[in-house]
């Protein structure tokens, strides 16, 4: 019975880019099998991409939300009739498609919040396109946090089995010690305990990675270590969360990968990625913590640089759908 | 290669309440090693005895007083006896200022044989900085300490594991001090360090790579404006000095292309920036050189692994690289020099 199957509502995201071509292969090459998939779009844009791919377009599309979650298929399309086939594959950031990506995502929010859907999984979108009506957001975090009034949200990373989230992300490496606190250190070892326990993991292991190299090495070489990252994980521990550190940021996912740790904190952007790029992981699926609703994304961006060539790999998106229908199966046995 | 064509490595066996003379005994017994060099230890021969009984390595000491007494033979580990270790108060696996003490004596040695020309090059095996210190050496590690005894203030360290070779701009200093010191003269020395050490490893023309500091490089100043400001001009007068180099190029791709073989070295900016990138690779095999020195010298890249100490069972890859890697570096200078 695929009515029993959590129902996933998958946007489009950014129409110029790659978006609609990996949602198209991830329903071709046969959708993951723990969800229905409900694509969020412009019917239209979806035919034509359908076609781009020489792929016959044959999924039952609903113009009314309440019709679909009731429909017994396993994939099927919300109409919402936005237009924009001419803006399909442009390779290039466009307003109106970053309002079509943007408005798909917060109404798929908003059925979610009603219980008509049970997961949201959003397309890539660009930051510099992102409008909702006359209103720009600076990124798809600050635009949910303020239309699903959530104003907690924040993103962790599933990497493989690790879940990961960095404090000072897109930020000067300068700044980034003004970012280490220990009420920022301690609100992400929380939120990563929060996205585990979500997902499933009991008694996660949560690693905090150390600023300075050799974690400082007893205050030699910084001491934000000792004044703020070892008391907020001392104040962690106290609170019942199984967690350590701090671990010099050379080893840490060295040891992650060993399965030591079931999730990392990060002091900064290169910290994790250059340990992640060298370990050759490409699917990383962002989950959204402290949010209403289930909501997951891939890691990538609208690629626009292949939008079009009929190359771009769904592997991403169909691992943030399964990830969303997996949290949401959870969510609906419990 | 025969005799005397063979580099005559000083190996040092670091600290001797940690598991670094048991993989000297381990490294030794390869047969591969002892086709490219002549080694001798530096150190103390009862420990290296003892350590022979953990690993029960092939093998046998012999203790020598000077270099001139060594004679290299098959199946004998010649060791220039400090007899500075007594064994009996060794508190194995926990750092000990004797042994501290003793192996800072064996570098002292190891580096003067060198700088003398009695050695090709000194091989060190895994000190331990807190042993160090407390016997009154303070010092941030080997590199420092090289350098000093060396009498030469511009060095750099570069890890090399198989493809991957990283020099760093700054190693063991605070995140804020290593973001002061990208700066354009360091770069431009570390360059030129990087290049001329390439080359000792056998490539002619070596193309290097410079790493971003800040994420994405900085995005055009976006998030940060030190490529702008201090890298790119940086890279820009090596290449009007003849290097082959680019950059700066994001951190998060730079190390793993330079892995992929798209260029023979990568310059990173702080410490971990180039660690995180190597240790990923697997720790066991990579080695450490020291640039800028008179002298050739490479390391283990790790630390005395206390807990494996007295077991037998430590692993001896990085420091059989290192001496690989020292080897051929004698090898090519030789051949550069005529």
């Amino acid at each position: 019975m695929n009515r029993d199957k959590p129902l996933i509502a998958v946007t489009l995201g950014d129409i110029t880019g790659i978006g609609p071509e990996i949602l198209v292969k991830v329903i071709t090459e046969g959708p993951p099998e723990n969800c229905r998939l409900l694509a969020i779009g412009d019917a239209q844009v979806l035919h034509a991409s359908f076609a781009a791919l020489g792929a016959k377009f044959d999924l039952p599309a609903f113009r009314s939300i309440e019709e679909a979650a009731v429909s017994e298929a396993q994939v099927m399309v919300l109409d919402l009739n936005q237009g924009g086939g001419e803006l399909l594959a442009l390779a290039r950031p466009h307003p109106e498609a970053g309002r079509m990506a943007a408005e798909a995502l917060i109404q798929s929010a908003r059925w979610a919040k009603e219980g008509k859907v049970d997961g949201v999984v959003f397309g890539p979108l660009v930051k510099e396109t992102l409008y909702l009506g006359k209103k720009k957001y600076n990124d798809e975090t600050e635009m949910m946090r303020e239309q699903l009034e959530a104003p907690l949200m924040k993103s962790v990373a599933k990497i493989g089995d690790i879940f990961r989230i960095t404090i000072a992300e897109h930020v000067p490496l300068q700044k980034i010690p003004e970012f280490i606190t220990r009420e920022n250190v301690l609100e992400a070892i929380e939120i990563l305990q929060e996205a585990l326990t979500m997902y499933g993991v009991k008694s996660p292991r949560i690693a905090v990675a150390a600023l300075n190299p050799h974690a400082g090495e007893g205050g030699l070489v910084g001491r934000e270590e000792i004044d703020h990252i070892a008391p907020a994980i001392e104040e962690a521990k106290q609170k019942g969360i199984d967690v350590y550190g701090p671990i010099p940021a050379d080893t840490v996912y060295v040891r992650a990968f060993k399965g030591q740790y079931d999730g990392v904190v990060n002091m900064y952007h290169d910290q994790a990625n250059i340990a992640l790029k060298m370990a050759g992981f490409g699917e990383i699926v962002i989950i959204f913590a402290r949010s209403p609703v289930i909501i997951t994304t891939p890691s990538h961006g609208p690629a626009y640089g292949k939008a079009g060539k009929g190359t771009a790999d769904p592997g991403n998106l169909r691992v943030a759908i399964e990830v969303a229908a997996s949290l949401a199966q959870r969510k609906l046995t419990q | 290669m025969s005799g005397e064509d063979k580099a005559l490595l000083a190996i040092t066996m670091g600290d001797a309440a940690g598991s670094g003379p048991e993989i000297i005994t381990k490294a030794l017994a390869e047969p591969g090693v002892k086709k490219l060099c002549r080694p001798v230890v530096i150190g103390d021969a009862e420990t290296m005895k003892e350590a022979f009984s953990f690993t029960k390595a092939p093998g046998e000491v012999r203790a020598i007083g000077k270099l001139a007494e060594a004679r290299f033979q098959d199946g004998i580990v010649e060791v220039i006896d400090r007899h500075n270790i007594e064994l009996d108060k060794l508190t194995r696996g926990h750092v000990d200022p004797m042994a501290g003490k003793a192996a800072y004596e064996y570098i002292k040695l190891g580096t003067e044989m060198t700088l003398a020309g009695e050695a090709d090059a000194i091989v060190t095996s895994a000190i331990n900085k807190e042993a160090l210190n407390k016997a009154g050496y303070h010092y941030d590690g080997h590199t420092q300490l090289l350098a000093e005894l060396c009498g030469v203030a511009d060095v750099a360290m570069m890890l090399v594991t198989g493809k991957l070779r990283v020099s760093h701009v700054s190693t063991h200093v605070s995140l804020k001090e290593a973001i002061e010191r990208v700066q354009p003269a360091r770069i431009l020395t570390v360059l030129r360090l990087t290049s001329d050490a390439v080359k000792q490893m056998g490539i002619a023309e070596p193309k290097m790579a410079v790493s971003g500091l800040n994420p994405h490089s900085g995005e055009g100043g976006l998030f940060g404006d030190e490529e702008i400001k201090f890298i790119a001009p940086a890279v820009e007068e090596a290449k009007k000095q003849g290097m082959n180099v680019v950059g700066p190029l994001p951190p998060d791709s730079v190390f793993l292309r330079t892995h992929e073989g798209q260029f023979d070295a990568a310059i990173a900016m702080y410490h971990d920036q180039g660690h995180i990138a190597v240790k990923m690779l697997g720790i066991t095999f990579g080695v450490n050189v020291t640039l800028g020195l008179p002298i050739i010298r490479t390391s283990v890249d790790h630390g005395t692994n206390f807990g494996k100490a007295g077991k037998g069972t430590a692993d001896p890859t990085s420091l059989i690289e290192a001496i690989k890697l020292a080897s051929a570096m004698v090898q090519n200078r030789k051949r550069l020099a005529k």
